[in-house]
């Protein structure tokens, strides 16, 4: 796991409430049985994708941890097949993760025609937008996934099934998450990426602006379709 | 910890073939190896076994324990943080040259400074031999590389000298042309409470110089405890390890005669002496509390 965090957030000052640290749920791994170290393989194929992890003092327990491709048994190895055998393993062990939609805000109407999505300190900056732009008369939703890989294809297929213009609004010179979407997402055309480097924050003022200039392109072109439909 | 009783040194042969070149001096060392862990009779699930990355570095691979090849130059930060985590365990640490002093050099006087009961063998072949022969830190001024085609311009890092410097309390040298010694001198590192280094001059038979193989170690070696050497003295280790690119010296140059305590025997007496008082994990954030304890 990787978690990404902002600087922004990460040099602040904030009173919060005490946290419960006792209220925390440790997950551990998942141990050998004394029946699967008889025989042990530290990286077996599993349908999960997760093996057994020994620990140093397990008797039978003993491998090699490299960071080069390796067999069930940790041995290194150049099979082209093993490697498929275990890239498929380790993607097959996200998998469950796109499923988690505990890890997914969605914020507005599900069948509003402009969607946001941001991520990090931005999504707060997204949040009052989306107020402020509601509190104008515009129908906007909010995606605030915490999940940024693997990308939950079903989640945002479901978000953007209504939208027509929208924002991935995110601090990153490249817009790195407007990219990583289109890899594996359908995202409509109409959505576009507000992307600015670091030390300028993006504001609610800005995301507002936008929103209202997709508002008044989508009105325009809607205006253009009853037009030619007229016509 | 469990004593295992007499092991054999096939003990602690893995399932895994070397892939060496023929000749390599690393297969001396892995014999070494198991004859010393046999000798130490630990059992192999007992064992950590951490590596840097190099031809070297595949010894783990090959020794039944827990092993653990990791990247380059940063075997002697993750022994360290195993050996805090588990005290019981016995870890040994190993690489190469350019592993250890090079791409790994600034972590080498620290993990020196702090003492952990960690055995350090450097396979010292003066080359880089798994990138096809480049220059390393131990390679000889005026050598003639596949990157220095007209003789390297840098004075060699000296490790025997470099680690007795940073106060390292057990150093030694051997070579694989002297088995018996180089066994001898590894189960004294594991036996010894503390920071062990040893230094052994393993030919790369591909790329390495003719004059720094097995065969001429065999006719130049010397070895210290037939010089007279007290391994008590550390200024005449000193002085002994300056010979390091000009003679062949085996055996233990250093032992500190009084060991001091090592870094997790302090983490453990400190974790004791604030037990008594130490808040539940539940209630730790009282001590950041204004006016409770910690900060004020």
């Amino acid at each position: 796991v990787v978690v990404l965090s902002d600087q922004e957030i990460a040099q602040r000052k904030e009173t919060v409430d005490p946290i419960d640290t006792a209220a925390f749920t440790v997950a551990e791994r998942r141990l050998p049985t004394e029946q699967e170290l008889a025989s042990y393989a530290r990286f077996r194929l599993t349908d999960s994708g997760v093996s057994p992890l020994s620990h140093p003092g397990m008797p039978g327990g003993a491998y090699l941890a490299a960071g080069i491709e390796h067999n069930e048994k940790g041995a290194p190895t150049a099979s082209g097949e093993v490697h498929a055998r275990m890239n498929e393993k380790r993607i097959r062990k996200l998998a469950p993760l796109t499923r988690r939609r505990d890890l997914f805000e969605t914020i507005g109407p599900a069948r509003a025609p402009i969607g946001l999505v941001a991520w990090g300190s931005v999504a707060g900056a997204a949040r009052e937008a989306l107020a402020l732009a509601t509190r104008d008369g515009l129908e906007v939703k909010l995606l605030v996934p915490r999940l940024l890989y693997p990308v939950a294809e079903e989640i945002y297929g479901e978000f953007f099934a209504s939208v027509e213009r929208g924002l991935v609004v995110e601090q990153s010179h490249q817009g790195q998450l407007y990219r990583v979407l289109h890899m594996f997402v359908e995202v409509p055309k109409g959505v576009e990426a507000l992307a600015r480097s670091g030390a300028n924050p993006i504001t609610p003022a800005d995301v507002l602006r936008r929103l209202h200039e997709l508002a008044l392109g989508l009105q325009q072109r809607r205006a253009g379709e009853r037009e030619a439909t007229l016509d | 910890m469990t004593t295992a009783g007499v092991l054999e040194p096939k003990t602690f042969r893995s399932e895994l073939k070397p892939i060496w070149c023929p000749g390599c001096g690393d297969f001396g060392v892995l014999q070494a190896v198991y004859r010393a862990l046999a000798a130490v009779g630990r059992p192999p699930h007992e064992i950590a076994f951490v590596s840097g990355i190099g031809c070297s570095s595949r010894i783990p691979g090959y020794t039944t324990a827990y092993g653990f090849n990791t990247v380059h130059g940063r075997a002697l930060p993750i022994a360290q943080g195993i050996k805090i985590a588990r005290p019981d365990l016995l870890v040994l640490v190993a690489g190469g040259d350019g592993d250890g002093f090079s791409i790994g050099g600034g972590h080498v006087a620290h993990a020196i400074r702090r003492n952990l009961d960690l055995t350090y063998i450097v396979m010292d072949n003066q080359i880089y031999g798994l990138t096809k022969g480049q220059l390393s830190p131990t390679s000889p001024r005026g050598v003639k590389t596949a990157s220095s085609n007209f003789g390297s311009l840098e004075a060699p890092v000296n490790p025997l000298l470099y680690v007795l410097a940073y106060g390292a309390p057990y150093v030694a040298q051997g070579t694989p042309a002297d088995m018996a010694g180089l066994a001898a001198v590894i189960e004294e590192g594991i036996r010894y409470p503390g920071f062990a280094f040893i230094n052994v001059q393993s030919p790369c038979v591909t790329f390495g110089r003719p004059e720094a193989q097995l065969r001429m170690h065999k006719e130049h070696m010397k070895g210290l405890a037939g010089l007279g050497h007290d391994p008590a003295d550390r200024i005449a280790a000193l002085t002994l390890a300056q010979s390091y690119g000009h003679e062949l010296h085996t055996g233990v140059f250093y032992r500190a005669p009084e060991p001091a305590p090592s870094y997790e025997q302090l983490v453990r007496e400190r974790q004791e002496t604030l037990a008594p008082g130490a808040l539940p994990p539940g209630r730790i954030l009282e001590l950041f509390s204004p006016g409770k304890r910690g900060i004020h």
